[in-house]
């Protein structure tokens, strides 16, 4: 429970020990329906129930004013997180207060008190026109008709829409529909802003227009701002505070550089290669014993990315020469080679033992023992 | 307590609603909808009808009481569905959670979203009284048109409250659409479409009250017969009780099934 004594608006939003469960749901086909009794009943007469913890015992706390990173992979809990602060899931243990108002006894107030920007193709009425959409979610709001009228207007200017303001939204790019989105958000000029991924799917250009407005509304409008994304370089780039997350748990919250501190210069060696073989992992691993972690992180041909190795730890300097060895006589290609400038990607996969993300940003996880 | 806003937010959510989830019907989607399917409906239930006259089983009139009957039916098509739609098509446009992020009470954005369909259902009996007239011979000489009027009226109203009882369904289920389909079949059967309620097991019968639709279709063939708005009245009172406890039901299940999608994390499944 949040402390009695502790002023709730201290922080625009704080989580205490939240917890979010979700039962989990095999899907057996048609004549699932008739093993699914069995099954139950062998569950629970094993002691358990199948769940997924989305969210295990999250604490929080954000500053007014601060633009906050929420970094993880998919399936960290990032969204689930974002939900529960946006009343739209309810937790099942702990506290959360956003703006001083408890998400599950004040949930009207929360509502008015956040705008919520979620990634992703379809969050807009596609029939209706930008203005339509937004004069809608005004109404939603609660905002007066001439208010909502000068509102939109100033919002559809802001994103550079006003010339097509009236052009139904399926005729929209992605981009512009992202910005439509945000603009949802801010119609009622909340004081804090939750984004889940606001930039999933869009191209570079959008994207950095998307960050640099988002910026903007911190720094010039000081909003609060919970950002949840799983690129690194979104939260290095943009975010005053970083917390990493990951299978329903905060592992670390600080800023980038003291994040990036972590992983001391001498500790990390990247290998940048195109196409390296199958096995040539497990090879690495086995040649550095001595060293915490040894992972590749597969590039993508098609984005002309290359692919990454990277070993994290003590001694890791030493190893270059076993690698660079190793990867000739393979006849890999080798595009860069980066000793010590550890990036918030090296954070991550040291804090999670060798939980490592593909360029989509989706986390397998492997563990490298260190004898 | 300001009741302008909940006012505002009833007739925006109607406006809305029909511009961004009618809207996807293009000239031919609503020729075939209004058009096609009361006809066919009806066709059908007459055709029987006339086969149970030429067979000596029923009275000519039958035809009559059968295409009134299809006519009111039609409403249940209009309210019922539609109103089930409108969460499982917020759902499918992923604007669902966002709407439901904001501050706004449920009860105006719902009821105002359903109230298109009403005047939509309106339009699908008058359709299909012209059927009746021009193609099956139904004599409307004698009708009250007031009283007809206030009658398709108050059952499209009442029956919109069915929906949105139903419609609480789509927070949780990824297709109440079944959950739709079974239950306009049990208005076909219960609710004096096609034969008197009386025709049915005397155990059952009592199941045709809980429908506003069986009063609703009984005042539809009285007004058309030639009774007054007076006349038709004590079956419009109690149509009109059924239809608002539905309401009022309606709208606990609405809340109660949200409640449990978000508790569930179903808000969002498709």
């Amino acid at each position: 429970m949040v402390n009695a004594d502790e002023d709730k608006s201290a922080y625009s939003i704080q989580t205490v020990d939240l917890t979010k469960v979700f039962a989990k749901k095999k899907h057996r086909g048609v004549l699932g329906f008739l093993r699914r009794n069995v099954e139950k009943e062998k569950s629970k007469s094993e002691g358990g129930e199948a769940v997924t913890i989305a969210l295990d015992r999250v604490n929080l706390k954000v500053q007014a004013g601060e633009l906050f990173g929420l970094l993880g992979p998919n399936g960290a809990g990032k969204t689930t997180l974002v939900k529960c602060l946006a009343t739209i899931l309810i937790p099942d243990g702990g506290t959360a207060v956003v703006n001083g108002y408890d998400v599950l006894k004040e949930t009207t107030m929360v509502r008015a008190s956040i705008g919520l920007v979620v990634g992703g193709e379809r969050t807009l009425y596609w029939k209706l026109t930008a203005r339509d959409n937004l004069m809608y979610f005004a109404s939603l709001y609660k905002m007066p008709r001439k208010e909502a009228k000068n509102r939109v207007n100033e919002l559809l200017e802001m994103m550079d829409l006003l010339d097509r303001a009236d052009e139904r939204l399926e005729d929209y790019s992605t981009g512009m529909r992202q910005k439509i989105a945000i603009a949802r958000a801010l119609l009622h000029n909340p004081p804090i802003l939750l984004l889940d991924e606001p930039t999933l799917g869009l191209d570079p250009t959008f994207s950095r227009q998307i960050r640099n407005q988002i910026r903007g509304l911190c720094r010039d409008e000081g909003k609060t701002i919970l950002l949840a994304t799983h690129y690194m370089y979104e939260a290095d780039e943009m975010c005053d505070r970083i917390a990493i997350i990951n299978n329903g748990q905060i592992a670390v919250v600080d800023s980038s550089n003291r994040l990036k501190a972590m992983v001391k210069e001498r500790e990390l060696v990247e290998v940048a290669c195109v196409n390296p073989p199958v096995g040539i992992e497990a090879e690495l691993k086995a040649m550095c014993k001595d060293v915490d972690i040894v992972t590749l992180i597969q590039g993508d041909e098609a984005k002309s990315t290359p692919s990454r190795i990277k070993i994290i730890g003590e001694g890791a300097e030493e190893h270059i020469g076993t690698v660079i060895d190793a990867l000739r006589r393979k006849k890999v290609q080798i595009t860069s080679l980066n000793v010590g400038m550890p990036t918030l990607e090296d954070v991550f996969i040291k804090l999670t033992g060798g939980a490592k993300l593909t360029e989509g940003g989706e986390a397998e996880t492997e563990r490298h023992e260190a004898q | 307590m300001n009741l302008l806003n909940p006012i505002r937010l009833f007739f925006s959510s109607a406006v809305f609603s029909f511009k961004a989830q009618f809207g996807w019907l293009n000239p031919p989607m609503w020729f075939t909808m209004k058009v096609v399917m009361p006809l066919s409906q009806m066709a059908f239930f007459v055709f029987v009808g006339q086969f149970l006259i030429t067979t000596g089983n029923a009275r000519p009139d039958i035809i009559a009481y059968m295409a009134i009957g299809n006519s009111m039916m039609m409403l249940s098509w209009n309210t019922v569905f539609s109103v089930i739609n409108i969460t499982s098509n917020d759902k499918w446009d992923g604007t669902l959670p966002l709407m439901l992020a904001t501050p706004a009470h449920r009860l105006p954005v719902f009821v105002g979203r359903a109230m298109v369909h009403v005047l939509d259902g309106m339009l699908s009996v008058a359709i299909s009284f012209a059927y009746a007239l021009f193609l099956f011979g139904v004599n409307f000489g004698n009708t009250n048109t007031l009283a007809l009027i206030v009658a398709v009226f108050l059952t499209s109203f009442t029956m919109a409250g069915f929906g949105l009882l139903i419609g609480g369904l789509s927070f949780y289920y990824r297709d109440p659409m079944v959950f739709a389909n079974i239950f306009t079949f049990i208005l076909l059967i219960f609710s004096g479409i096609n034969f008197p309620v009386q025709a049915l097991p005397q155990p059952l019968q009592f199941i045709s009250y809980i429908f506003p639709l069986t009063y609703g279709v009984d005042a539809g063939r009285k007004a058309i017969a030639g009774q007054t708005l007076f006349d038709i009245a004590p079956l419009l009172g109690q149509m009109l009780i059924v239809g608002f406890i539905s309401i009022i039901l309606g709208y606990v299940f609405f809340i109660s099934f949200e409640h449990v999608a978000r508790k569930t994390g179903r808000i969002e499944a498709v």
